[in-house]
């Protein structure tokens, strides 16, 4: 197996399961080559990550005062501020 | 999920003023779309949509989850329903990808091999704030299919065949499209993360 391989089914195998062949294929490759093993590591590590990104990132955007006067002036049918 | 399911969230008294939504949670939702789609007036138009709807269907509100968790809740149904628009009329035949061939030789090996990282997952709260502002920076750096493709998969886990189905694509040119964004995030987050010792300026070009 070359790395660029190696690499595709790393990424593919965070999705779907990879068949009996890809996986070891895979595993062989990266017992021997320590590039692709440090890439599938960081993949995963990453991909970890990905799943838990549910947040706002920290960031200094905020609502355009046009845009925040706007929404406001869509909840026209809604009560004023108290 | 529809807005419908997520709108069992908390909250305060049904009486209070959507203005006041917006004064608390505003900026932080907009923040949240603005990550995901990219685009100034369409995160503004989601937000207040999300104010809109949460408003529309406050009565239904119970106490089960802090007002912007359920606020966030409603903007991610509609940042995940402009993605999947997006997607689906923008589907074209996948060309050859000029970045994964800048990674490998002609022979399929690294260029560069992967080096020994300078550090892994992020642990404290300060490199936690500075992994993300560097995860979002790569992530404002994907072509844009590749991009949406890749919000989606990791807002709404779309993998399966019938999540392919609805966005026009088949499974395989989902998954080159996700190994390609995954391939580049890498590509950024290697350089600008595991193998960038702290402090950092800025993000590499």
């Amino acid at each position: 197996m070359i790395c660029r391989t190696a690499v595709e089914l790393v990424c593919r195998s965070v999705d779907v399961r990879l068949t009996r062949v890809e996986r070891m294929g895979l595993a062989v490759h990266t017992f021997f080559c320590s590039p692709c093993r440090r890439f599938r590591g960081e993949l995963l590590q990453l991909h970890h990550l990905w799943e838990a990104d549910d947040a706002a990132p920290p960031s200094a955007a905020t609502l355009s005062p046009e845009g925040r006067e706007r929404i406001s002036a869509a909840f026209g049918q809604s009560p004023p501020p108290a | 999920m529809t807005d419908a399911d997520v709108m069992t969230g908390p909250t305060t008294d049904p009486g209070s003023d959507p203005r006041a939504w917006l004064d608390r949670h505003g900026d932080a939702l907009y923040r949240f779309a603005l990550a995901r789609v990219r685009r100034a007036d369409v995160a503004e138009d989601l937000v207040q949509e999300t104010l809109l709807s949460a408003w529309r269907g406050r009565e239904g509100f119970r106490g089960t989850s802090s007002e912007q968790t359920w606020l966030t809740a409603i903007l991610k149904r509609k940042v995940i329903d402009w993605l999947r628009h997006r997607i689906r009329e923008r589907v074209t035949d996948l060309g050859p990808d000029g970045f994964t061939d800048s990674l490998f030789t002609r022979r399929g090996d690294w260029k560069v091999p992967p080096a020994r990282c300078d550090r892994g997952s992020p642990t404290t709260p300060l490199e936690r704030d500075e992994f993300w502002a560097t995860l979002h920076a790569c992530l404002g750096k994907l072509p844009s299919r590749l991009h949406d493709v890749f919000v989606l998969r990791y807002l709404d886990e779309v993998a399966g065949d019938a999540a392919c189905r609805e966005l026009g694509l088949t499974p395989s040119n989902l998954w080159v499209m996700l190994h390609r964004a995954r391939l580049r995030m890498w590509a950024c987050l290697s350089e600008n993360w595991f193998r960038d010792e702290p402090p950092r300026e800025g993000i590499a070009p």
